[in-house]
């Protein structure tokens, strides 16, 4: 089955922003599946929500930025848990992704996420069983776009948390494309993981940070030509199911669907 | 600078609202993140300073990184007729709906929770009230 290119549904605010961008990409009024970024839609009555969403598609998909599921304490994980799955239970997702992050440093709250040091692998493993039992099914963990640490150490990680717990991978291919920038590894070096795997992807764009002498993940400008390489490298690679369109700023219609369009050409769609 | 670094500076500056990152680190209060902006606040803080602070509180909780189920927040003081509310978007092609400061009391303290050390009180609610009502009291808003 050829792999479906779809788009993060980014808040209420985008409703027809996001529906223009389709028009213009010729993928139509509606799509098979539409991505939401449940933070934005968290307080959302699910019933009424699930309605919203049945304008665009026929299935939905969840990608959580902010659970910080490894940070919280017990019972607040227990609240989120309970809060999650009763949108999941409504909803009826087909995929559910999260991140492996850190947000909090002594105490005080950072604006942006933080990469996993990638250790307390009895943690993560017991928190991501505890999250896929609450949500009735597989979590899918989001490749983290590598700042500090080699890209194997953080494929080695994935790799044994996904052993253990049976969780899958949301793998971000413009975040692999930033690590190799940031000489943490080479994209190829992720497909030994994604090698014969049905895997749902995630593309944005990136910016090269001249204070800190970085690329960061920032999905507010157009797909890099490395990123199309990457897409095109993964494909051959692995079965990519889906790939989600990213976009949180600068959210020009033409712009995105120019990204859509080239999206699907690197997929050969 | 490495990234986090950067990243903590910014996040004092524009969640926390202080210039320079205080040395050493006090502990801080137990708090969820919008209301960052009050962790430093001055309990005699003038009312300027206050709603600068309540707006900036107001956007952190627009953004939702709590990942909390209410739809509508009035942070208000304590003391004086003065509040600020919040209400976020619900249904497609909404926008989130931002009232006060202004001069009315609309929250008695013993219905709401203290906020930190400070003298406001705010009530979060999982129902939002009015839209219409909200938007014309928005509309007062200077």
């Amino acid at each position: 089955m050829a792999p479906e290119v779809t788009i993060s549904l980014l808040s209420f605010g985008a409703f027809s922003s996001t529906r223009t961008a389709l028009e213009l990409a010729g993928l139509g009024p509606r799509l098979s599946s539409i991505e939401i970024l449940w933070d934005n839609y968290c307080a959302a009555d699910p019933v009424q929500l699930a309605d919203d969403l049945a304008s665009f598609a026929d299935r939905t998909l969840i990608h959580i930025m902010w659970s910080r599921f490894l940070d919280l304490d017990d019972s607040a994980f227990d609240e989120y848990l309970t809060h999650l799955g009763a949108h999941v239970r409504v909803l009826r997702p087909i995929a559910v992704s999260d991140h492996l992050c850190r947000f909090c440093f002594d105490g005080y709250f950072v604006g942006a996420a933080q990469e996993h040091t990638y250790d307390r692998i009895e943690h993560v493993a017991s928190r991501i069983a505890r999250y896929q039992d609450a949500i009735g099914m597989q979590l899918l963990i989001e490749n983290n776009a590598s700042l500090e640490y080699p890209a194997t150490t953080q494929s080695e990680f994935l790799h044994a948390v996904m052993e253990r717990t049976g969780c899958g991978i949301m793998f971000d291919i413009s975040n692999a494309v930033v690590g190799e920038l940031n000489g943490r590894g080479a994209v190829t070096s992720w497909l030994p993981l994604l090698a014969g795997r049905d895997v749902r992807c995630h593309v944005g764009s990136y910016y090269w940070d001249d204070q800190v002498d970085r690329a960061i993940d920032s999905h507010d400008r157009e797909v890099s030509e490395a990123t199309r390489a990457a897409i095109r490298a993964v494909h051959a690679a692995a079965t990519i199911q889906s790939i989600t369109y990213e976009r949180d700023a600068n959210r020009d219609s033409a712009s995105i669907a120019a990204d859509l369009r080239d999206i699907r050409a690197s997929l050969c769609l | 600078v490495s990234w986090l670094t950067k990243v903590r500076a910014t996040s004092f500056e524009h969640m926390y609202m202080l210039d320079h990152w205080p040395d050493p680190l006090p502990e801080p209060p137990p708090h969820d993140l919008w209301q960052a902006p009050f962790v430093f606040a001055r309990s005699d803080a003038p009312l300027g300073e206050l709603a600068a602070r309540m707006l900036r509180a107001g956007e952190l909780w627009f953004a939702n990184h709590d990942m909390c189920a209410h739809n509508e927040l009035i942070i208000a003081h304590a003391e004086v007729p003065w509040f600020c509310g919040f209400q976020r978007a619900a249904r497609p092609d909404e926008a989130h709906i931002r009232i006060g400061p202004l001069p009315l009391r609309v929250l008695a303290p013993a219905d709401a929770t203290p906020l930190l050390h400070l003298p406001l009180v705010f009530r979060e609610s999982l129902q939002a009230s009015s839209r219409q009502l909200w938007q014309r009291l928005a509309g007062q808003t200077k």
